[in-house]
């Protein structure tokens, strides 16, 4: 009988604690957020890669060693280097990632000597319509700053002579055949 | 005018009141459940569709209304037609008794409130039909725990309720309602308010007593195989069956009509929802009995306590009256 109104009263207790507890959380602010109207920020999120910003000069630190193409995985990145008219130094004139192929996996980032790569801010909501948007040209802030190193005249490669077409053996009765395309002897 | 025609207008407009009041007040419950639900758990709930999020449950029943009727090939149509009404219409018969002022009672009946809990019984009938023509398996193991529970804690409940009807010497729910001008019953009868409550969660199938509708283990209960409308109509049932018997709460044992300053109806109202929210809170803190605790908890508990309870108020009564 003890036994049974002690159980009474201990269960009633703690069904009171716990009504205690669900009434604070009634009280207490939502912790939802409501994500196109408001976002959080997040630390520590990979975001696309890009390149850093050095602090004098406001340029980037890009040497164009290629140690980062070679690296890459998914091989997403691709850069292009010119002869300086200047001193004859080379100079990165265009380095694009495509962010639809880069898996994020930071192999560029150590690998570069220069440490001139890192990732983005956090941009967790990047979404595109259209492909082209996610080619990314890393170099494009810089030649908006005008900075520097984008501002150094190059030595525009020669114009890639267009390889001759090899001769074609005429077939009898055949027309001109243009390119190598094709037209087993 | 005739008498006979003026009596079907009448009855016909009261109808007519009390179901729009359902149909609102159940919109407005499901919207309240979500809000309380949402709370507890610290998210904001519904928010986009109107001001505060109220019109979502409007939105919710217009696409409930135009979603196709299915009909079971194995079912027994009759049976499965008819169990919605069954378990919805019964409930509708409380509101001819719950008094919102001296003079505002449909019917103010001799019976008063035994009238109501003897009509929602017809309810659990509704809701074993419904799980039997059903032809599912989960819907009839549904109903039978139903039908289990309902012996369980229906008499715990008419005990609770016996000893306020005895503190009032009347069963007319206005008279008894007068009788608490000076105190409530629920300082007069802690005991039986606590009983009471207990039960008429267990009456209206809320958690943690919500055993026949266990949605983790029985699929939806005895409305797994209804849609659209028909399944509408148990959501009704179901939302006025809580907010009748948080009314008949707020009658016996809240003082009903009576306080301050504002008009008599409000208060009811108000005290109605009060008991509603209370009811909610308790179904977002405790998890769900299993049929055997429930059973336990009603004999081995409640039925005791309300035996003590009526046994205290009669000899109470009785020493009062020697006294006298």
């Amino acid at each position: 009988m003890i036994q049974y109104l002690k159980a009474i009263f201990t269960g009633a207790a703690g069904l009171l604690s716990g009504m205690a507890i669900t009434m604070r959380y009634f009280f207490m602010k939502p912790v939802t957020v409501i994500y196109p109207k408001e976002r959080i920020v997040m630390k520590r999120f990979k975001g696309p890669i890009a390149f850093v910003k050095e602090e004098k000069s406001g340029d980037h630190l890009c040497i164009s060693c290629n140690a980062c193409i070679k690296v890459c995985p998914s091989r997403c990145m691709s850069l292009v280097a010119k002869k300086s008219a200047v001193d004859g130094k080379r100079i990165l004139t265009d380095f694009k990632v495509d962010y639809m192929l880069c898996s994020l996996c930071s192999l560029c980032i150590d690998v570069c000597p220069t440490d001139a790569l890192k990732h983005d801010d956090p941009r967790y909501d990047m979404v595109s319509r259209n492909q082209r948007d996610l080619i990314m040209d890393l170099l494009q802030p810089f030649r908006d700053a005008k900075t520097p190193l984008t501002q150094i005249a190059v030595v525009e490669d020669a114009p890639k002579t267009v390889p001759a077409p090899s001769p074609v053996v005429p077939s009898a009765g055949g027309g001109s055949a243009s390119g190598g395309q094709g037209n087993p002897a | 005018m005739n008498p006979i025609l003026l009596e079907g207008l009448k009855i016909s407009l009261y109808c007519t009141g009390v179901i729009l009041f359902i149909s609102v007040n159940t919109l407005f419950l499901v919207w309240m459940e979500r809000k309380v639900a949402a709370r507890i758990q610290r998210r904001p709930g519904p928010l986009h569709v109107g001001p505060y999020g109220l019109l979502q449950t409007v939105a919710d029943a217009v696409k409930l209304l135009s979603k196709e009727l299915v009909l079971p090939q194995e079912a027994n149509k009759f049976l499965y037609l008819l169990a919605p009404i069954m378990t919805f219409a019964p409930v509708l018969s409380a509101f001819i008794v719950i008094p919102l002022g001296e003079r505002a009672v449909i019917r103010d009946l001799n019976i008063g409130f035994l009238l109501v809990f003897a009509l929602t019984n017809i309810t659990f009938i509704g809701i074993f039909v419904a799980g039997w023509s059903s032809n599912n398996k989960y819907a009839l193991l549904g109903s039978m725990r139903a039908v289990a529970q309902n012996i369980s804690y229906e008499i715990p409940l008419l005990l609770s309720t016996m000893g306020v009807v005895m503190t009032a010497q009347t069963l007319k729910t206005s008279e008894i309602v007068l009788a608490q001008q000076n105190t409530w019953f629920i300082f007069i009868q802690p005991l039986a308010f606590l009983i009471f409550f207990c039960s008429s969660l267990a009456e209206a199938n809320r958690a943690p007593f919500d055993i026949p509708e266990a949605e983790s283990e029985l699929v939806a209960g005895f409305h797994t195989e209804y849609s659209g409308m028909r399944f509408a109509l148990f959501f009704l049932g179901e939302y006025t069956a809580i907010f009748v018997s948080s009314a008949i709460g707020a009658t016996l044992f809240l003082g009903g009509w009576h306080g301050p300053f504002l008009p008599g109806p409000f208060w009811l109202v108000f005290k109605t929802y009060a008991i509603v929210l209370v009811v909610m809170w308790v179904r977002w803190t405790f998890p769900r009995l299993r049929s055997d605790q429930l059973m336990n908890f009603a004999w081995k508990v409640l039925i005791p306590f309300g035996i003590l309870n009526l046994l205290f108020t009669a000899a109470f009564l009785t020493f009062q009256e020697v006294m006298k």
